[in-house]
Parts: C-alpha cells; structure tokens; sequence
C-alpha cells in the first residue's frame, strides 16, 4: 500500500492531497491566485497534523510537473524534493495533462461512449498548452504549446465526440468552427491535485521515479533570451 | 487569509545544547548550502551557474532553472562535508530577500519543506545584513559598533552595525551599484562577463591617474553611479573615434582609471561616515570587496586614520550560505523564527523578520 502526498501550483489554484491506495484522504487548497509559496509547506504541515502521520510513514511524493507557469512548478517541485531530501522518500512527476484528463472523467462518470479528451491550459497571446487523450486515457498527442494562430485545426475533427476542457478551452473552441454537437466545452474544470491520486499510485507500483537531484518542470519551452 | 491557524514550527532550545544549522542560499545566479554550528562554518558550498556568461548578464529564468537542478545536490554535499546528519538540525535558515524573485522561491520552497519534515523551526535571512555579520564569521572579528560598506553588483550602502541583530543603512546609492559600475565598464570595453574582476586585474598593471572622470555630489552618505558610467560611455566613443584601436592600447590604463574613480567615490563617503560617527571599526562587504584595489585602500586608509579594518574571508565576500547561517544562528539565539508561511521578496524590507 502505497501512502502518497499530492501536490499540484501548475495554475493561479494550488493544492495539497494525501492518497492512500489511490484514495485521497485529505486535501488543502486555495483556488484563487494566490502566493503558492506561502501555503504548499503549511498544507502539508497541516496534513501531518491531521493525519497524525510523520515522514517515516510517506512512500512518495507526486508532483504535477506541467506545463504551466513555471514559477508555480518550480514552487512545487522544490518543496517536493525539499520532502524527498529529508524523508529518503521517493518522487514522482506527473504530467499535469494527464492529471487534468484523469480529473476530468473522474468529474464526469456519465462519459462512457469512447471519444478524446483535450485539456487545455493559457500560456500566453495566442497560444495555449493542450493534449489530446483517449477517454481511456490513452494519450495520442502529449502535451505541447498550441499557436492558435498558426495551427490547422481542421485535422482536430478527425476526434470525435471531443471534450475540451480547462482554462483557455474557450481559446481553442473558437478555432473549431463551426460547431458541432460532437465538441463540449467546459472551462470550469478546476485542477486540483487530489485527480493526481490514481494516476500517482499507478506510477507508485510501476516504480516510475524521477531522479531527486536532476528533476526539473516539464518547461516544454527553451529559455526566451532577449539581447 | 487571515493570521489565524499560522504554524510556526518553534521549539525551545535546551541549554548548553549545541546548535546546528542548514544555510540555503538563492538570491541570485549562485547556489549555496552551509552547515553552521554554533555560530562556526562547518561547511560553505557554492555552486556557480556558468550558463549566464554566454548571455553577458545573470538571465532570471536559466537561474531559477539552475537553482531547481543545484539545491539537492549542493545541500546534499554541505551536509556530507560538515559530517551533519540531517536528523542534527535544530533549524533551516534560508535567504528570504533581496534578490531574483524566481531565484529565491527554490531556495525558500525547499527549506520551508525541509523544516516541515524535519518538524524543525524555519529562520528567515535578509540577503545584505547577513553580507554586513559576514565580517563577524572569522578572527579577526570588528567589536561593536562598526560601519561597513557593502558594495556588490546589485547593492552599494553603508550600514552602521550596533549588534548582530541590530543595523541601520546610513548611506546607499540613489541609482546603480557599484559592483553594475564595473561590469558596465568591462562590456563596454569588451571584456567577458563576469567582467568587474578582469577590471581589477588590468588595472593592476595600469596607471589610475592618466584619465580623469567626475566624481558626482551626491548629499549625506548616499552614492551615485550612473552620470560615470555615461561619462566612460561617451569617453570611449570619442576616444575611439580618434584611434579605433585606443581600447585595446590603452586597457590598462583606463581600467586602472576607472577603479580608482569608483574606489574614491566609495571611500569618501566611508570617511565621512566614520569622521561623524566617530567609529574605527571599519568592514567592507559583497562581491566587489573581493576587489584587490578597494582592498588595499581601506587598509591604506585605515593606517592613515587609525581604523581597525576589517575584510571578510574571499569566500564569504561573494553570494554564500555561510554568511546567511552566521546570521540565522544569532537570529536563533534571538528567538527570531519565522512563521511557515513566509513568502520571499524581491525587494526585501530592511526591518523584517529578526526584529
């Protein structure tokens, strides 16, 4: 039985769950935009304290490794190794698409014909992050930056039923005229780091680890250097 | 949100127990970790980021990208090398500002963390008090009260130092820092990035008297270095519009010229704020206090005048952990822990967290 603690700041919301067995048993969150940095450390504070558990008792720590604003990864990711460092526990990165369309079918049990999830995330002007997934979860297109001024959105329809979903699904629903009943859209799904809880256990008992020391954010982007 | 549910992870201290401390430093384009016990450096790691040279200047974003891939093994290494287990800690200090906003939320992220798993309390360091007590480190040490000018390539300011935890600015520049002075200088010459040291040791060779540039009248205690970084700027364009080759046969000369135009400035208002004070006790501090020209001067100066001068060990001049240690120990014999939910700043307020 793997004990896990779940931490997900890839958008403005930022979250903490505790899963055991796959099955969330706590979680903390703000979902404004608020200071990631002030809170990740006191939920997980607060987490122990109400689970009366102490680090000998964590196997892993999951973190939602993007895209998304790099500083809020990068908030998340080094309290997830600052945990790792001091508790010899493992780390486990997840890409936070994949996080999203595990969310997303969680929220929504009444999907069963088979059709393709597209969660979508803002990055900046005219571009958004998005993956295309199965509804079983079987990624086609990982995650990757959308220039919704450049792409052919007309390879898009060859997914059908298709749900769209996630801040700036909006974005990319505009590009997909017309309209058909066969495109949902929802930009209410919220992130939240408690979808990471099956996903987690699964890369748990597979033994999918990241290297502590050399793990970084999934950027997806080089460094933009100015002159 | 409000104040209410704040966790501060504060345990009382037994006496004659020995207090051993973990160091991160951020705050800019060097990684760093020490181990301090009771108030002595065990171990000072620095990681420098190489990355930056290419580019002639610190890029925010490939620092923080850096720091993410430094800290463990940087604090991994200070832990190993002072021969600490972590389970020895009594607390986790880190830099909570000034510095590079991205920079700094690695650092603090990760010891917020590792206080949290070690259920240790959390110390937060003010980046340029913790510069001033890097004086304080080693023998020999400036008694009480002391001024110190720390100048580095983000800061220049003199500080009047009463005790570990109680220091006041009494003069700071208006405009750039003087350590931005001579890494200007080097770019416009064409030196390679970090260029303030090559600067320091063409001028080595060269002779500061042959160009002449203005010192500006900036009132109290307070610098300005912006009208001679201009002034060198339209030096050079003239000069090499004479003889397209004036740099390169005159690099030491003008180099030379430079760093005693921006050692004078920096020295006339240390010898103003002594002579009103009426203190001998005097430091320099930062990164350009690794300069081989201020150096020699203080200790010039201080023979002139009879000060006691002081100058910290080379590694704990530039960015370090030892010196952000140095300070939380005193901060922890104060009692001055810091709530979990401490946020960095880029800007940093002089009256945080100790106080």
């Amino acid at each position: 039985m793997a004990r896990l603690i779940l931490i997900d700041t890839a958008t403005a919301a930022g979250s903490v769950s505790f899963a055991e067995e796959g099955r969330v048993v706590a979680s903390f969150g703000h979902s404004q935009a608020e200071d990631h940095a002030a809170y990740i450390a006191d939920y997980v504070y607060r987490g122990l304290s109400q689970l009366q558990l102490n680090g000998t008792a964590i196997d892993a720590i999951a973190v939602s490794a993007g895209p998304g604003s790099y500083t809020g990864l990068r908030v998340g990711l080094s309290t997830a190794k600052g945990l790792c460092y001091a508790w010899n526990c493992q780390l486990i990165l997840l890409p936070t698409m994949e996080i999203m369309a595990a969310g997303y079918r969680q929220l929504h049990p009444e999907i069963h014909e088979p059709g393709f999830l597209v969660p979508v995330l803002k990055s900046r002007k005219n571009e958004v992050y998005a993956a295309l997934y199965k509804t079983d979860g079987t990624t086609i297109e990982p995650a990757r930056p959308v220039q919704l001024d450049e792409e052919d959105f007309s390879t898009w329809r060859n997914y059908l039923p298709m749900h769209v979903f996630g801040e700036g699904a909006d974005r990319i629903i505009n590009k997909l005229q017309p309209l058909s009943v066969k495109i949902a859209l929802d930009t209410t799904y919220q992130l939240h780091a408690s979808h990471m809880a099956e996903l987690a256990e699964r890369a748990f008992c597979s033994g999918q680890f990241a290297d502590l020391a050399y793990a970084e954010p999934f950027y997806l982007k080089p460094t933009y250097v100015g002159k | 949100m409000n104040d209410a549910g704040k966790t501060n992870l504060h345990h009382a201290n037994p006496v004659n127990k020995t207090i051993t401390l973990l160091a991160i430093e951020s705050s800019c384009d060097e990684t760093s970790a020490a181990v301090i016990r009771d108030g002595k450096v065990l171990a000072n790691l620095i990681a420098n980021q190489k990355i930056h040279e290419q580019y002639g200047g610190v890029v925010p974003e490939l620092a923080s990208r850096a720091h993410m891939q430094n800290i463990v093994p940087v604090v991994d290494l200070a832990l190993k090398q002072a021969g600490v287990e972590k389970n020895e800690l009594q607390a986790i200090a880190f830099t909570q500002s000034p510095g590079l906003i991205g920079s700094l939320l690695v650092g603090a992220s990760f010891a917020k963390a590792l206080a949290v798993a070690l259920n240790i309390p959390l110390i937060a360091v003010h980046h340029m008090k913790a510069h001033v007590l890097a004086n304080c480190i080693d023998e020999p040490r400036p008694s009480f009260p002391f001024l110190c000018l720390t100048v580095s390539g983000g800061h220049t300011q003199i500080v009047l130092c009463k005790d570990y935890l109680d220091m006041e600015i009494i003069g700071q520049t208006i405009d750039d820092a003087a350590g931005e002075a001579f890494d200007k200088t080097a770019k416009l010459l064409g030196l390679p990035y970090p260029g303030g040291p090559l600067i320091d040791r063409y001028a080595q060779q060269g002779n500061p008297h042959r160009f002449h540039f203005p010192r500006p009248q900036v009132p109290g205690y307070d610098y300005s270095f912006s009208g001679l970084k201009t002034a060198i700027l339209y030096f050079l364009r003239e000069q090499s519009a004479e003889d397209a080759s004036f740099i390169e046969k005159n690099l030491p000369d003008i180099c030379a010229s430079v760093q005693q135009t921006i050692i004078d400035i920096l020295m006339q208002k240390l010898i103003k704020a002594a002579e009103d004070t009426g203190i001998r006790e005097v430091c320099i501090a930062g990164g350009v206090s690794a300069n081989k020209g201020l150096r020699k001067r203080l200790l010039e100066e201080a023979e002139k005048r009879g000060w006691h001068a002081y100058i910290p060990d080379f590694q704990y001049c530039t960015d370090n952990a030892g010196m952000i240690g140095f300070m939380a120990y005193h901060q922890y014999l104060a009692g001055a822990f810091t709530d979990l939910r401490v946020t960095p700043s880029a800007r940093g307020d002089w009256k945080m967290a100790e106080s």
